[in-house]
């Protein structure tokens, strides 16, 4: 039986996770549901363009750990960044293009209907709440980062606050 | 107008402080995509004086509102929280940091775009005085 890795920055789950059908949309107006999960490895994390503090700081985090890997593992087509918006009334596909581009020309983001939204968040026990004002509303939500292997099972979880050198290390640690 | 109420304020009470005493180290602010509504400042807040500061209220030139912001995770959910004052005490310092405590630029005005600067006033009581601090603060990806 294989080592299973220990992990500094987060936790395997003891039992790959599966994904229940969902039906989003990508900033580039296509379609992407579970399928798009599969064959591949992938980070998700769910947040929204209008955060002013976690989801930048994690956006850009992975945004540099895709090019690590990109560049120094090949693994360019083979992992994939996403970030759900939680906030699909002001994440429209337009706004997710022009804040994903600021980050990296790779980065995935989804949006489609709030019930689609929930139920991939369900999915992986994301907890999200908005919270604030009328027009600059914020959202309490669970920021884990997910890692979804090739099988589209959700395979580990890592903490945010997990140094970039850190995650970099557990990822490869589990693909490799 | 604001900032000739800037400048009202800063000639006033500049000279009130002791710079070196009471310092934001390392500030800078997270660069963000265009059309973003808040951006947020960090750095190293830094008394090495005998008294305590109580950071009061703080001004972001081009910004409608500026606030203190506290981030914090509880079972993996974050949330965000104003904090009405900040005091650093005598011969301390505070970590404003990603994640952490913040500077939370509300409404920009203008883009700011990386190596631009923003313009901040703290505004600190300490001994029944008001005191401030004016920095700017270079607008980057990343701390360096």
């Amino acid at each position: 039986m294989d080592k299973k890795p220990e992990l500094i920055s987060g936790k395997l789950l003891s039992q790959p996770l599966s994904i229940k059908p969902f039906d989003l949309i990508n900033q580039y107006q296509e379609d992407f549901d579970k399928e798009d999960l599969k064959n591949k490895w992938s980070i998700l994390f769910f947040g929204y363009t209008n955060c002013p503090d976690v989801c930048p700081t994690t956006i850009y985090k992975l945004s540099e750990i895709q090019k690590k890997l990109g560049q120094e593992k090949e693994l360019n087509d083979d992992f994939q960044v996403i970030l759900i918006t939680l906030d699909p009334k002001r994440d429209s596909v337009s706004r997710l293009k022009e804040y994903l581009a600021f980050f990296g020309p790779s980065l995935i983001g989804l949006t489609g209907d709030d019930s689609e939204i929930r139920k991939i968040a369900s999915n992986l026990s994301v907890y999200f709440e908005q919270v604030g004002e009328e027009k600059q509303y914020d959202f309490n939500h669970t920021a884990s980062i997910f890692l979804i292997g090739p099988e589209g099972t959700v395979i580990a979880s890592f903490s945010p606050a997990s140094k970039s050198e850190e995650l970099t290390q557990d990822i490869l640690n589990i693909i490799q | 107008m604001k900032s000739l109420k800037y400048t009202f304020i800063a000639l006033v009470f500049v000279s009130d402080i002791t710079l070196a005493n009471l310092t934001l180290e390392n500030a800078w602010v997270r660069a963000v995509p265009i059309n973003s509504e808040k951006m947020s400042a960090y750095g190293l807040l830094k008394n090495t004086s005998m008294s305590s500061f109580n950071l009061i209220r703080i001004e972001a030139l081009g910004f409608k509102k500026t606030q203190i912001h506290q981030s914090q995770m509880e079972k993996e959910i974050m949330s965000m929280k104003e904090l009405k004052n900040l005091i650093i005490k005598a011969n301390s310092e505070i970590e404003l940091t990603p994640g952490g405590k913040h500077i939370m630029l509300q409404s920009p005005m203008k883009i700011f775009k990386v190596g631009d600067s923003v313009e901040l006033l703290l505004f600190f009581e300490s001994n029944y005085e008001e005191k401030v601090i004016r920095v700017n603060v270079p607008v980057k990806r990343e701390a360096s």
